[in-house]
């Protein structure tokens, strides 16, 4: 379930049958590359099947590694992926699609979030209060998503959105944490529970990982790193540490929680503009 | 095959417009092995547009009824001999679709030019889905993630446009100028001159063009380059004031450092 998805319930905008039946649009139309690739012909199912068993143990992307397998040229990734693209469907183009919202809500909702989100120094707080979104989270949303659906083969849901945690109901913790170009510190604490992280571990070492959580949050915070350069975002420093205590700073803090089929995750996330 | 049709048969022009239709022919093959082996008949339509010379240019209808992919030369003769016309077909299918697709894109750039960079993408998106090849379009969505800063989109709209010889053709040149004009302001310095470059290929006797390669290799810091592509600019015109004050600007820069100022004296590229 997307940030602005669960954000448009909770204000009223939409309810949660037509969030739901928008999710679906978006999963019934919406393909990965290697789709696009079959469907135009461009490698077979085997091939694609091949390159995602790859990408496994290798964190390289998917045309990078057709490429040097020889499976596709470098102008037909880039096709690919502009077709990819223009055939993707956002939430909100999903939700006008089906008459949920109107073109007017559609531009509404679509120029605010776009708007805070360049913005940049949004307090979190406004995530609760209106339906925004704040880049640099939803984008380390998305690489803890990308890291599950790589490592556990499952998809991270978010269940609810609120202030601060304490935590408490994890036992398997990490911080991340960033520093943004002009100064601002991103920093989430990551929490998973016992069954989550168990599978987790398992997904590490049949990639070749035997870090096992410590190996899982490395490559999250890699994830996020190459997230963000995707959005014109840069990191100057990153970092995580593997820590039993789940400390927030005492401003603004969101937290996310979510659930695969295995277990949950919690996350605490929060900016400071740190002085010189 | 029927017997050809005669001009008469074929969907009759409007004066001054080139005539274009939709034809078909049918072609044949073998499906199945041994004993259930068959021959199938298929149906293959084709989009012609007839030249300033009389020949045609054909090409295939995607799913959508769009005229789409390569394009092949044939003579008049060449068509009435082996097509039949599908008058019905262009009127009820293509031409709606071709209207369609350009009522999208009209709505795109409408959203655009009010700064509804999210309904334009909406649109532009929608154009692109039926007419994977429209030029307008996909200046259109460019320009758009351009305005939004969302720069790596940009460079993948820069890559597409690359492989379309159609998009550097003269009915295209303005939005050709302001995509990379706005490249340029996003100092994405690579990709504008992969994209200049590749228009260099298909013209080389464009001064503006030349001068716009400059300007990008002055604005990247390279005056060397940037010189060598403004004294092509002049030898093909010499009377091209813009060259001028930029031949200035480079020789005085070339000389001494520059304030940040004097980009200013060059001013906004005009085509």
């Amino acid at each position: 379930m997307s940030f602005l998805g669960r954000f448009l319930v909770e204000q009223g905008a939409i309810t949660e049958e037509q969030l739901e039946d928008g999710l679906r649009y978006q999963q019934e139309h919406n393909r990965r590359i290697g789709e696009e690739a079959v469907e135009r012909g461009l490698l077979t199912p085997e091939e694609v099947r091949a390159i995602c068993d790859q990408q496994r143990r290798d964190p390289r992307l998917f045309g990078d590694i057709a490429v040097e397998k020889g499976s596709l040229c470098r102008q037909s990734v880039d096709e690919l992926l502009f077709f990819q693209k223009v055939h993707h469907t956002y939430l909100g183009e999903a939700l006008l699609l089906l008459g949920h919202i109107t073109r007017e809500q559609h531009q509404l909702l679509m120029g605010r979030h776009y708007a805070l989100r360049d913005n940049g120094r949004v307090s979190l707080r406004y995530l609760q209060d209106f339906f925004a979104d704040n880049q640099v989270a939803e984008t380390l949303f998305g690489a803890v998503s990308r890291g599950i659906r790589r490592f556990a083969g499952e998809e991270l849901a978010i269940v609810s959105l609120g202030a601060a945690s304490d935590g408490g109901a994890y036992r398997h913790r990490a911080v991340l944490g960033g520093v943004l170009l002009g100064g601002r510190h991103c920093t989430a604490a990551i929490g998973l529970s016992d069954p989550l992280a168990g599978k987790l571990v398992a997904g590490m070492v049949e990639a070749g990982d035997p870090k096992g959580l410590d190996g899982f949050f490395d490559a999250v915070l890699g994830f996020f790193g190459k997230m963000l350069r995707g959005v014109s975002l840069f990191l100057e420093q990153e970092w995580v540490v593997r820590r039993d205590i789940w400390s927030a700073a005492s401003g603004d803090t969101l937290d996310i929680q979510g659930r695969t089929p295995s277990g949950a995750v919690g996350i605490d996330f929060w900016l400071e503009d740190v002085p010189a | 095959m029927d017997a050809a049709p005669t001009d008469k048969q074929v969907a009759t022009k409007k004066s001054g417009e080139a005539f274009r239709s939709v034809f078909s022919s049918q072609t044949f093959s073998f499906v199945g092995f041994g004993t259930t082996k068959r021959k199938v008949k298929q149906n293959v339509y084709i989009f012609a547009e007839e030249q300033p010379d009389g020949s045609f240019v054909t090409r295939s209808l995607n799913k959508h009824f769009i005229p789409s992919g390569k394009t092949k030369k044939i003579s008049k003769e060449q068509l009435l001999k082996g097509f039949l016309p599908e008058p019905d077909l262009y009127l009820n299918k293509v031409l709606p679709m071709l209207r369609k697709v350009r009522g999208m894109v009209d709505t795109a750039d409408a959203h655009r030019n009010q700064g509804e960079l999210m309904s334009a993408e909406f649109e532009y998106k929608n154009a692109l889905r039926v007419d994977e090849e429209h030029i307008r379009a996909t200046f259109g969505l460019g320009l758009t993630y351009l305005e939004r800063g969302e720069l790596d989109n940009a460079n993948l709209v820069c890559r597409r446009i690359i492989t379309l010889d159609s998009a550097f053709g003269e009915a295209n040149k303005h939005l050709f100028n302001e995509f990379g004009i706005q490249m340029r302001k996003h100092t994405m310095y690579a990709q504008a001159l992969r994209y200049y470059f590749k228009a260099y290929r298909l013209t080389k006797n464009d001064e503006h063009l030349l001068y716009n390669i400059s300007r990008t290799y002055y604005e990247k810091g390279k005056l060397k380059l940037a010189m060598k592509f403004l004294n092509m600019a002049l030898e093909l015109n010499a009377d091209f004031p813009e060259a001028e004050t930029l031949s200035r600007v480079i020789a005085k820069k070339s000389g001494q450092s520059l304030s940040s100022a004097d980009s200013t004296w060059l001013g906004p590229l005009e085509d």
